[in-house]
């Protein structure tokens, strides 16, 4: 744990929502990231994002240092992203009806520019993956993690993580592909 | 379409941008909300570990109360009485047995009782 967090950890366990705070405004940024990413919605990113740093300051005290203080947070983040809108069918609806929302933009050509389509489309192909396969993707390529890491934040093993990556990497070259090819 | 091109397209999706304003004011946002919560008190060591020393602590105080216990040290003593009786008892037998079989003694004794 880097020790400006070790510190601020300290005092939260100790109480101090100062010292909260501070660490929320380090990592908000990756937070909000990282939720984004898992739900293809801004506002429910921001409402996750608070959601897990809640659950962390809740949980501050089970946190015993022995990994970083922001693997700790994303494995928070991600199970929060996991379990938003608990019904499995409700949320495969939901994320169904947001891809196609996201890619009928897309191929209409509402949206101005071709940067703001292009990552439109990658959006929306990413939202199309089971959770589990998007949460590996966004912690490995996104965030930067090794399988190692990625696996102790998904509280799973190594390779259940590379086969997840495997499986996911398939799926959004073909979609991807497939998307350049119709448009 | 290979990995490193996946994952340059992956990567050139940015998150939407939000406000100065937004960043500044999300921490407070959260801390407001902190007040509904309490946050759960500091972890000691595993489990695993609590138990086997209150286990461990548990059967030593067991033995030190089952050893020292006032009721055991009174057994105890009975007992020891106990053995010490029958010895003398065993003892008066034999010497009973002895002093019947001798006519000598027997009439020293009836000498001293009279």
């Amino acid at each position: 744990m880097a020790d400006a967090d070790a510190d601020l950890v300290l005092q939260c366990q100790k109480g101090s929502p100062a010292a909260f705070e501070e660490l929320v405004r380090q990592h908000q940024s990756m937070v909000h990231s990282l939720t984004f990413r898992m739900t293809g919605s801004v506002a429910d990113a921001e409402d996750l994002a608070q959601e897990t740093f809640l659950r962390a300051y809740a949980q501050i005290g089970t946190f015993r240092g022995n990994a970083k203080f922001s693997t700790w947070l994303y494995r928070i983040a991600v199970n929060t992203c996991l379990n938003w809108r608990a019904s499995e069918a409700r949320r495969f609806h939901l994320q169904a009806n947001c891809a196609g929302e996201i890619r009928a933009q897309y191929l209409n050509g509402e949206n101005a520019s071709d940067e703001n389509q292009s990552s439109q489309q990658v959006q929306a192909v990413l939202m199309k993956l089971p959770a589990k396969q998007r949460a590996a993707i966004v912690l490995t390529v996104y965030d930067g993690l090794n399988h190692a890491e990625a696996a102790q934040v998904l509280g799973c093993s190594e390779t259940t993580v590379s086969w997840r990556v495997f499986a996911a990497r398939r799926k959004l070259k073909r979609w991807l592909t497939a998307e350049g090819g119709a448009r | 379409m290979n990995d490193f091109e996946l994952d340059g397209k992956l990567k050139s999706v940015a998150p939407p941008k939000r406000s100065d304003d937004y960043w500044e004011n999300f921490p407070s946002q959260v801390r407001v909300q902190l007040h509904h919560l309490r946050p759960a008190a500091p972890s000691h060591p595993s489990g695993g570990w609590q138990f086997a020393w209150a286990s461990c602590a548990a059967l030593a105080l067991i033995l030190v109360c089952a050893e020292f216990h006032p009721l055991q040290t009174v057994s105890l003593a009975i007992t020891k009485q106990d053995r010490h009786f029958h010895m003398e008892l065993a003892r008066l037998d034999s010497g009973l047995h002895k002093l019947m079989l001798n006519t000598d003694g027997m009439g020293y004794l009836l000498t001293e009782a009279n």
